[in-house]
């Protein structure tokens, strides 16, 4: 019994786990937190948003319009938008 | 120690099992977003050159090895095996650190939201983990092969 609990059922707890928890977490990851600049308020302030760090697509924005980027460190260095696919 | 000797085949399950979960669930993270992981890789420094590649060979691997894990033959192949990954990625980290901050991690899931340094830890601890699996396995292993010869005599 406790054999076949440590053979066979062990591993496909962990089996089911696994893929549960990546197909789980996938959902999680398409909202992320976005960064962006306005003026009037001092600081950098922070959004969630579903777009991504990807090298094509639009720019996400903010419903004010300010641009989204992925880090507090904004246009400061290279690649840090956040795009969606068009 | 005769505590670990009793619980040896409990610990070796365990930590198998516990390893077939992370390599399994960053494998099918990977997968599922392959896209945003294959440009994650080609912000590398390093392995941008290979991104094509290494998105590919990363995820079958670490499925291999949880394939390995779960068999009976080939646990103790399994577990070297992850602990190279392991050590693989940790070195990996630790020169990206030297470099920058900024460069995106390309783990899989959920892991790519631990900081750099917070996964490092994360590694180590499963290093440890997979050290002490390889150490019982092959305990176990050659008492079984003293077991074996003295049958024979």
């Amino acid at each position: 019994m406790k054999n076949s609990f440590l053979k066979i059922v062990l591993p496909a707890l962990a089996i089911m786990l696994a893929v549960g928890l990546s197909f789980a977490t996938e959902t999680l990851n398409s909202s992320v937190t976005g960064y962006y600049d306005d003026p009037a308020i001092p600081g950098v302030q922070s959004t969630t948003t579903d777009c991504m760090q990807q090298p094509s697509g639009v720019q996400c924005e903010t419903p004010e319009g300010f641009p989204l980027y992925a880090t507090p460190d904004l246009d400061n260095i290279p690649n840090n938008e956040l795009r969606k696919d068009e | 120690m005769k505590w670990l000797q009793k619980h040896a085949n409990l610990i070796i399950e365990i930590t198998c099992n516990l390893l077939v979960v992370l390599f399994l669930y960053a494998a099918i993270s990977k997968l599922l977003d392959y896209q945003h992981f294959k440009w994650q890789l080609n912000q590398s420094p390093f392995i941008s050159t290979y991104s094509d590649s290494l998105s590919w060979i990363i995820p079958i691997t670490e499925i291999g090895i949880s394939i390995a894990l779960i068999s009976k033959e080939f646990k103790l192949e399994g577990l070297i095996s992850s602990l190279i990954l392991l050590g693989c990625f940790t070195t990996y980290i630790i020169i990206i650190l030297s470099y920058s901050n900024h460069i995106p991690c390309s783990c899989g899931g959920v892991l790519s939201s631990l900081g750099w340094k917070k996964h490092i830890l994360f590694n180590l601890s499963f290093m440890f983990l997979n050290t002490i699996g390889i150490l019982l396995t092959k305990h176990k292993k050659s008492i079984a092969r003293l077991q074996g010869k003295t049958e024979n005599l």
